[in-house]
């Protein structure tokens, strides 16, 4: 096992490389830089400009600048925002990610895992219709449409809670968590239902039963373990994803996370901050998918790498 | 002695679209205390639904047992409320199942699995649970039990993990055990080694067995009664020796025809019963052996044939009962092709 | 199925219903205290006037430097701020400004010198501040920007004058090889084998002529450099708190400011707070505690926080056009004339729209009337410079909707039939595209472009939007065909700021089309003293342009943004630039419809 993971984190090296020299590219690909304006800069001070952040240097000297930040995991300052570091922006707007992003798959979890296991063990009954049903609108039900629909009647007619922002853990929570897990929450009932009917329907569940455990034991001591496999290995991409940054909800919310920082990045060709945040969101999936690989394990016994 | 068990005209049914598949329907057997009782048949003959029926075990929906009474030590088990069944279950009527690879749990030790039982149904404390645990792997014959409880069940092969299997049933000292068709998914060697501990333990216990298989050759050294059990019917019910000697309906003739006898030399096509077993769910009106029996006559296809009870002891279902076994009381009868076309 | 239909329809009622107060959009409670909650757009790129170059962060610098003057709340205009009085000397070409007692906010005096620190800061060429070019108009700030020399003759030791600037130093590039390049040609010939000087930051034309007067020396005549110098580019920065902090500076802490408010809390992407900054000079007249910026880019979140009362005004066209029919009728919607064209520029290098009859026909055959009633916010025009805006400046009217003289021009052009008739088919649309920057708004005004001249002119010119860089560099190298949107918000408020950017190629003057007699009427109206000339010589230069088509105005936006009744002192001000000091809550209802 220890061997595994070990190898496993190696590889996050050489992965790296390739995803940060892609971005690298693709952003000296893209027209446009970060300086450009509506009215248009005068040739000495765009010449100011790129020698003040080694612009004018030739590509390779540029390339490998910038792989000698990324080795030390200092990016260098943002290139938008003069005086703040990229390392900064990702110290602040993690937390505001990470916040949102496991409360609502914590929430997905609770909700999609009860409502899974009602509706595999009521196979075929109006819950269990009702709640595959609802599942299926979660899933298809994008967050731009849900998000506002959920702030036109709780913020907008019935002023109950606030419509955007961030405020630490407050109400302001409470809409952008529900509206970031729905489809979740649709995604892992669905599979938490399948996987336990599966379970259910194999023969140590019979002889669970058999030995005269009463339902609650058998489902919760005997099938969930098997059953909720499909999640577990769900979980891993999902969770990086999350972690990283949903932008959607973040600009429909007005919350300061690393999803949105992203995007402006993105539009402002903000070289140094896309290639921290797309290193850390790298490194996220990899980690978060090798963590899930080694759960998988304590899962399941029969697992041995 | 009044017997332990006693079934009478179970009929489980199960809903298939439109259709009704009557897995079981009509069947009535006893079983003594400390008795053996086999029950054989072919696929889809409802050996198993039987046994599930009485274990209250059948998944409804889609099944259904729809009539018939289950006494089990004087109570009607189909009659007690379902938490009531639920203290019976692996405490006073265990059961082991045919394929000890799935009927583990892979993500459970087995220490754990079998303490379940003994803390559950005995109240025993973890400590007294798992010294219980290791006693009965040894009592199945598991070497070096104390180091090997502990582990997962794949670390076991197939012929420990029905001993496995058989110490869990048995770890509260069950009034009945049933084994549906224990050692089918095993080698030969080790299906004599599982039939051997069952018998041991049997003795040693006092436990009574029912034994389904398809496999007559384990019925005949282990049990002392056998059903025959055939399209959801039991089709005859003898002592053991008086089954083969003297089988008294078509069904039970065709099916010893179909032993392979290793002596005969003659090279001649191993024989099996023409056709295949019905579909449950469409039955047709009359005997549902007529359309592959030897002995068929139009009688047959029209009504349903009779129960005969031809000593106290053994009883056939069909027209011609008491002609099969006068004549197979004759000694030409023990020659020859069997009296089937 | 029952449940979503019930949902539906709760859902559309909110949308239409509106709330206990229906003369005003959304909910209308005042905070107790005085405090000031704005959406004040992207999240600043940086605080430092000299760095900061969009109107996000104006807004928000606007806050914390005052400068020599400062927008007027009402008209946008220039009133006094840190300067009490100034006068030009006798051609515009050099400004004294008399400044009054002021200190910073740790105390220091606020001193001539502050500013001469800070334009010499901000023109440094390792800065790299995007607003320079603001400053060009002083001496000899292009040249330092720029890293150039001057040329010395070693024997007398005077600087050599630019031949076209007499009163200038000459400035050549830094640069060697340019140099040379340019020493190379024959008008540089006085140039040659000469001593080559840096330019150094006390080249530049600001001086301290004592702790409370300022001289401005510039290269031209810029009559309305009073107004220029609101830009936040030439507000003050502190030298104590720069030297001591470097880069992070305008950090809460460590920031060290001249105006009303000062940094409370930054927290990027979600807060920016301010608090009183009790040593401002004016600081009996600010009624505000506390002075809170949100950094929302969107227009919906952006609504909803307004409707919901959580913010009390957003900034400049926020509300979204599909909301605008609903919102126009409360009393909170601010809707005033702004100081801002729509136009497209023609290229005038490349495609049929090299003939300037072509030009006038396309411009002709657009109906700006019923554009105007399209976009319902705005105002139609056919000039360049805003109508209406400059009292005393006579507008020239360009091109009315024409669109049978269009035909004509464009049958005179050479696109008729056998006949001679005007003949659509003859037209090549291939070489012309409806170039624009992504955007909702910016998409609808090009399919409007295109349905008039389908109708008008029976031609279908095909749309092409990009990236807004990806565009402003196509349009600036003239890399697109037709026509590309060409928006222009002032800088500051004077009809100058409207025509200078088609006085020279490239940059904004993205239409290829230079003319040198365009160039003297500018030049000669900045240096008229008498502002009644200075306006018809610049209105006979806009005249000038309008003829030449360069351009095909559109409409003059006006202003779309929501504020709560209870917010007083905040006017809707051609410029949308608020000088917070003068704004505060009004608690009493009674007077919250009052004009103000």
């Amino acid at each position: 096992m220890a061997r595994f993971i070990l190898r496993r984190l190696l590889v996050i090296v050489p992965m790296l490389l390739v995803v940060v020299s892609l971005t690298w590219g693709l952003i000296r690909v893209a027209p446009g830089n970060f300086y450009s304006g509506e009215k248009k800069l005068p040739a000495a001070i765009e010449k100011n400009i790129r020698e003040k952040y080694g612009l004018d240097k030739p590509w390779y000297v540029q390339y490998g600048r910038m792989l000698a930040n990324t080795a030390r995991g200092d990016f260098g300052e943002s290139l938008k925002y003069p005086g703040t570091t990229v390392n900064s922006i990702l110290a602040t707007t993690l937390p505001v990610s990470a916040t949102l992003g496991i409360l609502a798959y914590l929430l997905a979890l609770v909700v999609g895992i009860t409502a899974g296991t009602i509706a595999a063990l009521k196979q075929n009954s109006r819950v269990d219709y009702a709640s595959m049903a609802a599942a299926m609108l979660g899933i298809s039900m994008p967050n731009f449409v849900l998000g506002p629909t959920l702030v036109l009647l709780f913020a907008l007619r019935w002023y109950w809670l606030p419509p955007a922002r961030w405020d630490g853990f407050s109400l302001h929570l409470i809409l952008p968590v529900l509206t970031l897990s729905a489809v979740y929450m649709a995604y892992i009932a669905r599979l938490t239902r399948s996987g336990m009917l599966e379970v259910l329907r194999s023969n140590y569940i019979r002889t669970a039963r058999a030995k005269g455990l009463t339902e609650r034991d058998v489902v919760v001591r005997h099938a969930v373990r098997g059953g909720l496999l499909p999640v577990v290995s769900f979980s891993g991409p999902a969770l990086a994803f999350l972690i990283s940054g949903t932008v959607v909800v973040e600009r429909i919310f007005a919350l300061p996370g690393l999803g949105n920082y992203f995007i402006n990045a993105n539009l402002n060709r903000d070289e140094p901050l896309i290639i921290g945040i797309v290193a850390f969101m790298s490194i996220a999936v990899l980690l978060f998918n090798l963590l899930v690989d080694v759960a998988y394990a304590f899962f399941d016994p029969r697992i041995r790498y | 002695m009044a017997p332990l068990l006693s079934v009478r005209e179970l009929r489980t049914w199960f809903a298939e679209d439109a259709l009704t598949a009557k897995a079981v329907d009509g069947v009535s057997f006893d079983l003594a205390r400390g008795e053996t009782l086999g029950i054989v048949g072919e696929s889809g003959s409802g050996k198993s639904v039987t046994n599930l029926s009485i274990m209250r075990l059948i998944p409804q929906p889609p099944g259904r047992i729809v009539s018939g009474e289950i006494v089990f030590d004087g109570q009607d088990l189909l009659a007690l409320p379902a938490e009531a069944m639920r203290r019976i279950r692996g405490k006073r009527i265990a059961m082991i199942f045919q394929d000890p690879m799935t009927s583990l749990n892979p993500f459970m030790r087995v220490s754990q699995q079998l303490m379940e039982v003994t803390r559950l149904h005995l109240g025993l404390s973890k400590a007294e649970a798992y010294e219980h645990a290791v006693q009965m792997l040894e009592t199945v014959g598991i070497p070096d039990a104390r180091n090997r409880v502990d582990g997962y069940p794949h670390e076991f092969s197939g012929g420990m993990r029905q001993r496995v299997m058989i110490a869990m049933a048995l770890s509260c000292k069950p009034e009945l055990l049933i084994a549906d068709e224990p050692t089918t998914a095993l080698d030969v060697t080790i299906q004599a080694q599982i039939l051997e501990l069952i018998k041991n333990l049997k003795r040693d216990t006092g436990t009574s067995v029912i034994l389904i298989t398809h496999d007559l050759g384990v019925v005949a050294g282990m049990t002392d009664r056998i059903m025959v059990m055939y399209a959801g019917r039991v089709f005859e019910t003898a002592p053991t020796t008086e089954l083969f000697a003297r089988p008294s309906n078509p069904y039970t003739v065709g099916l010893l025809a179909s032993v392979p006898d290793p002596t005969d030399d003659s090279h001649a096509e191993l024989y099996q019963i023409p056709g295949l077993p019905p579909d449950v769910a469409r039955l047709p009106p009359g005997c549902p052996f007529a359309p592959r029996c030897a002995r068929a006559e139009r009688i047959c296809r029209e009504q349903s044939p009779p129960r005969i009870q031809l000593t106290p002891q053994h009883q056939s279902l069909c027209h011609f009962a008491q002609e099969l076994y006068d004549a197979a009381g004759t000694p030409t009868a023990a020659t020859g092709d069997h009296g089937v076309r | 199925m029952g449940v979503l239909a019930l949902a539906l329809a709760t859902a559309s009622a909110a949308c239409t219903a509106g709330s206990a107060d229906s003369a005003y959009f959304g909910k209308v409670t005042p905070p107790t205290g005085q405090e000031m909650r704005y959406i004040s757009g992207s999240e600043p790129e940086s605080l430092d006037p000299s760095m900061s170059s969009s109107q996000p962060d104006a807004r928000i610098i606007m806050a914390l430097f005052d400068g020599l003057t400062e927008y007027d709340p009402k008209t946008g205009q220039s009133v006094p701020a840190l300067a009490t009085a100034w006068e030009p000397n006798e051609d515009n070409s050099g400004f004294t400004f008399h400044l009054r007692a002021a200190t910073w906010s740790d105390g220091a005096a606020l001193t001539a010198e502050d500013f001469v620190y800070s334009l010499r800061r901000g023109l440094t060429p390792a800065l790299a501040a995007r607003t320079a070019y603001m400053a060009y108009d002083i001496s000899n700030a292009q040249a330092y920007n720029e890293g150039a020399v001057f040329a010395r003759d070693d024997a007398t030791g005077r600087f050599v004058m630019d031949p076209a600037n007499p009163t200038e130093r000459l400035a050549l590039p830094g640069d060697e090889a340019a140099r040379a390049t340019l020493l190379a040609t024959p008008a540089m010939a006085i140039a040659r084998n000469k001593r080559y000087v840096a330019v150094r930051a006390e080249d530049v034309g600001i001086d301290a002529v004592d702790a409370h007067t300022l001289r401005y020396r510039l290269r031209q005549p810029v009559p309305f450099l009073p107004k220029m110098v609101s830009h936040q580019f030439f507000r003050p920065v502190p030298q104590q708190a720069i030297e001591r902090h470097g880069d992070q500076w305008t950090r809460p802490g460590k920031i060290v400011v001249s105006g009303a408010f000062i940094i409370d809390t930054w927290r990027p992407y979600d807060v920016i707070a301010l608090t009183r900054n009790p040593l401002y000079y004016d600081a009996a007249v600010v009624r505000l505690d506390r002075l809170v910026f949100y950094p929302i880019e969107d227009l919906t979140t952006m609504m909803n926080l307004y409707k919901s009362g959580e913010v009390y005004a957003t900034f400049n066209h926020t509300v979204p056009s599909s909301w605008t029919a609903l919102v126009k009728n409360y009393k909170d919607y601010m809707d005033a004339p702004e100081l801002a064209t729509e136009s497209f520029v023609f290229n005038t290098t490349k495609g049929p729209t090299t003939d300037v009859r072509v030009r006038h026909a396309m411009n002709m055959s657009i109906d700006k009337v019923s554009l105007a009633r399209f976009r319902r916010t705005v105002k139609p025009t056919t000039s360049t410079v805003p109508l209406n805006m400059f009292p005393g400046y006579p507008s020239p009217m360009g091109d009315p909707f024409d669109p049978v003289k269009a035909k004509a021009l464009l049958a005179a052009a050479g696109y008729t039939n056998a006949a001679g008739e005007y003949d659509p088919a003859t037209f090549p649309v291939s070489e012309m595209e409806i170039t624009y920057n992504t955007s909702e708004s910016n998409r609808s005004t090009a399919e409007f472009i295109q349905a008039q001249w389908k109708q008008n002119l029976g031609v279908t010119v095909p749309l092409r939007n990009m990236e807004f860089r990806t565009f402003l560099q196509t349009r600036s190298r003239l890399e697109y065909r037709g026509i590309a949107r060409s928006g222009w918000i002032g800088d500051y408020m004077d009809p100058f700021t409207f025509l200078s950017m088609y006085m020279f190629e490239g940059g904004e003057n993205g239409s290829g089309w230079v003319d040198s007699e365009f160039q003297r009427l500018l030049n000669d109206g900045n240096r008229a003293q008498d502002p009644a000339e200075r306006y018809r010589l610049l209105a006979l230069a806009e005249q000038r342009l309008l003829d030449a088509q360069p351009t095909l105005p559109l409409y003059n936006n006006a202003t779309n943004y929501l504020k709560k009744p209870f917010v007083k002192g905040m006017w809707a001000n051609p410029v949308t630039m608020h000088a917070w000091k003068f704004v505060y809550i009004e608690h009493d209802p009674s007077k919250w419809d009052d004009a103000n």
